[in-house]
């Protein structure tokens, strides 16, 4: 499965980043590069998880306002800055549907559920399509995140770990331990 | 669970940022002062005592005027919005500039036509020996109007029909000059349309607003006056040297804002021995004698350098010995085996509370960095404006240089000509209104050739070249994009701004079709075609002077 390489930062790019925040901390205006850098992925994450595009622009405004507000907090972890933002989104996001403003969806793609079958091992067919379809829904929403991250986003473990609070090995066999009862959920049909 | 919904496409995305929006809501603060445990000891309770008695004997015993308090309010207020607000801020039409001495008749004939006329002691700068320079702008088209950011509407519900338009300005060492009162500059100035049917006006810029001004439909000249044609070229040719040697100073400034970035030391989280997140570590016994530059850190252990290469699995082998090497000035742990040997790149970081002094001086370094670079920048930022606005000048002249200059009053037809004389530098435009059309009925949608909608506008321009007027709607608009409404007759071109510039076009020709138009197809403007050629092809215009 080939995994996005954006979120992985070189050395420099790290310094950079924190060339930006350094200079946020001193005048929130700077905050820009850092807002250009990481509106579209921190949109794309929030609109995956809801239905409501309009909800999910706001939502994202929000994250960017609570970083902002909280800029001076940031302390850096050897991490790219967007783990940071990627947790304050997921607090939002959770706070969205404790607010009833959005309702939590998956959104996935026909290719990412083939991937994953090819990844199982089962045939690639419509027919496992649509029970691949049911076998998430019979997921718990810890179990789902992961699969959701590793599968439909195609996030690295070490990110995975990064923005869910684990360790990158944590993170590996938990996703491991999703995807063993997705079998098990196939083979028991 | 949604499947193979259509994903919203990185401009639609790009198109919503707005950090403005963000940042105008956030009021950044610092950790809350009572968040400070030392406030809440006895020094913060006696300062407390102090405060409430100080503020209660404040507003027991003085009368402090109104004003004095709000005085910094009033500072920190922004300032005035101006009224002119071009579409794209790197297509900006140029000025036009000449050389007028105040001690003498001149007279500027402008490329169309138009001629300007200063008597002597009409202008009255600080230094009389020295020459003004006139700044003008012929908006001759459409395009120039808009690309100028000309607005164009006239009180509640009319836009402007221009037969011509004129902004001149007069400057000194960059300090506006003043005109005479009793000895007004006079100007006759060309048209393009039959100025019979049209009124003359104004921009009060501080109102935002078109006012009628006096002008007559009559050719006038001033007797004795110098008519400016190879004096203006020889004097301009002159200009454009200064400027052309000043550009060549303002590079090697540039050159050594350059060089002084490239100077800067950014500090790095090696230099401080702060350790990375998720990097293994090794607490090392180590010889202090042998890396005397280690002995004086408590707190050490040894952090591997990814990025070196090594076996990854070494650490599920057995080793018999492991110590502490350093080849080329890098450390490196050495593994020895039974039967191999491994070396690993390692750098010593620092843990407990060395780190914690190593952080805060790493955040001290950097802040100090990042506003040395920031002063750098801003100071190569201004020297870049000012380099373009001399190239401006510079080619504005060249242009000059090139054009005819024989003056083309004498055969032109008087009706085309409109004469009006001024005291206040300005804008000024020979139009008639027409009113803006009823918003649309039915709700329109924006979308793209594509078919995804447009993310959102926030200025819209409906032209209907029929007409020859522009609608205007949005930001910097008096019509709210609400109240976007399409003209039922006409080939109406309509240009949407993306807040990040990008503009969307959209051509409305069959008259049939608009009746029952449900939603509006744009295409996005062409990478590397300027506005200005965009606007070109559509209106077929070849008068664009920008």
């Amino acid at each position: 499965m080939t995994v996005n390489t954006l979120y992985h930062h070189t050395h420099e790019r790290l310094e950079e980043e924190l060339v930006w925040i350094q200079q946020a901390k001193g005048n929130p205006a700077l905050f820009a590069p850092l807002y250009k850098k990481y509106h579209e992925p921190i949109f794309r994450y929030v609109h995956q998880r809801m239905d409501d595009t309009e909800m999910a622009f706001d939502v994202t405004s929000q994250v960017f306002m609570k970083a902002l507000k909280n800029i001076h907090k940031y302390e850096y972890r050897g991490v790219p800055f967007g783990s940071w933002l990627y947790r304050i989104a997921k607090s939002e996001l959770y706070q969205a549907f404790r607010d009833k403003q959005a309702q939590r969806t998956v959104n996935v793609e026909s290719v990412s559920l083939f991937e994953m079958m090819d990844e199982m091992d089962e045939d690639q067919s419509e027919l496992n399509k649509q029970l691949l379809v049911k076998a998430l829904q019979s997921l718990k929403e810890e179990q789902l995140q992961l699969i959701e991250m590793r599968f439909f986003e195609k996030r690295s473990f070490k990110e995975m770990g990064e923005i869910l609070d684990l360790t990158e090995n944590n993170a590996k066999v938990k996703c491991f331990r999703a995807l063993e009862k997705l079998k098990k959920y196939f083979h028991d049909k | 669970m949604n499947l193979d919904r259509p994903n919203l496409s990185s401009e639609e995305i790009k198109g919503r940022q707005n950090f403005e929006d963000v940042l105008s809501k956030v009021k950044v603060s610092s950790p809350s002062f009572w968040q400070n445990p030392w406030f809440w000891g006895p020094t913060g309770l006696a300062t407390i005592g102090i405060a409430v008695f100080l503020s209660l004997n404040s507003v027991n015993s003085q009368n402090v005027p109104h004003e004095e308090k709000v005085t910094l309010a009033k500072n920190e207020l922004p300032k005035d919005t101006e009224c002119i607000h071009p579409p794209s801020e790197k297509e900006e039409v140029a000025f036009e500039n000449y050389e007028v001495d105040p001690q003498k008749n001149e007279q500027l004939v402008l490329s169309n036509g138009t001629v300007i006329s200063f008597q002597k002691g009409s202008l009255q700068p600080e230094n009389l020996n020295e020459k003004v320079q006139i700044s003008v702008r012929q908006l001759n088209d459409k395009s120039t109007v808009f690309l100028a950011g000309i607005p164009m509407d006239y009180q509640e519900n009319n836009a402007f029909i221009s037969a011509g338009m004129l902004e001149i300005r007069g400057t000194q060492n960059g300090k506006e000059v003043a005109i005479n009162a009793k000895i007004p500059v006079k100007v006759d100035m060309k048209l393009t349309k039959d100025g019979s049917s049209f009124d003359f006006w104004k921009l009060n810029e501080e109102a935002k607003a078109w006012e009628k001004y006096p002008s007559t439909a009559q050719q006038a000249t001033v007797p004795g006056a110098k008519v400016k044609t190879k004096d203006t070229v020889q004097s301009n040719t002159q200009s454009a040297d200064k400027r052309v040697a000043a550009i060549a100073k303002i590079d090697q400034k540039l050159e050594k804002c350059t060089q002084a970035i490239e100077q800067l030391v950014k500090p790095s989280v090696v230099a401080f021995k702060i350790p990375e997140a998720n990097h293994q570590k090794f607490d090392l016994e180590f010889d202090k004698s042998t890396y005397p530059e280690l002995a004086k850190f408590e707190n050490l252990v040894f952090e591997i350098i990814p990025t070196t290469g090594y076996d990854k699995n070494f650490t599920k082998k057995t080793w018999s010995e492991v110590k502490l090497d350093k080849a080329n000035g890098n450390y490196e742990m050495v593994f020895v085996g039974n039967t191999e040997k491994m070396k690993v790149a390692v750098r010593p970081v620092l843990q407990g509370s060395e780190l914690k002094v190593a952080q805060k001086n790493f955040d001290k370094a950097m802040t100090e960095f990042a506003a040395e670079l920031q002063k750098i920048e801003i100071e190569k930022q201004q020297l870049e404006k000012q380099k373009a606005t001399y190239r401006s000048e510079v080619e504005a002249e060249i242009v000059s240089r090139l054009r005819t200059t024989t003056p083309a009053l004498e055969t032109a037809n008087v009706n085309d000509v409109v004469s009006f004389s001024f005291t206040k530098w300005g804008i000024f435009n020979s139009d008639k209104p027409s009113p803006y059309p009823a918003a649309a009925e039915n709700e329109l949608a924006f979308v793209w050739k594509s078919g995804n909608d447009v993310a959102r506008f926030h200025r819209i321009f409906v032209f209907n070249l029929k007409k020859d007027v522009r609608y205007d709607y949005g930001k910097f608009a008096r019509h709210g994009l609400q109240e976007f409404g399409l003209d039922k007759k006409g080939d109406l071109v309509i240009i949407g701004l993306l807040e990040d510039g990008t503009a969307g076009i959209a051509e409305l020709k069959k008259e049939s079709d608009r009746m029952a138009l449900d939603k509006i197809v744009f295409s996005r403007q062409q990478n590397g075609v300027s506005l200005k050629e965009t606007l070109k092809l559509l209106f077929e215009d070849e008068k664009i002077t920008a």
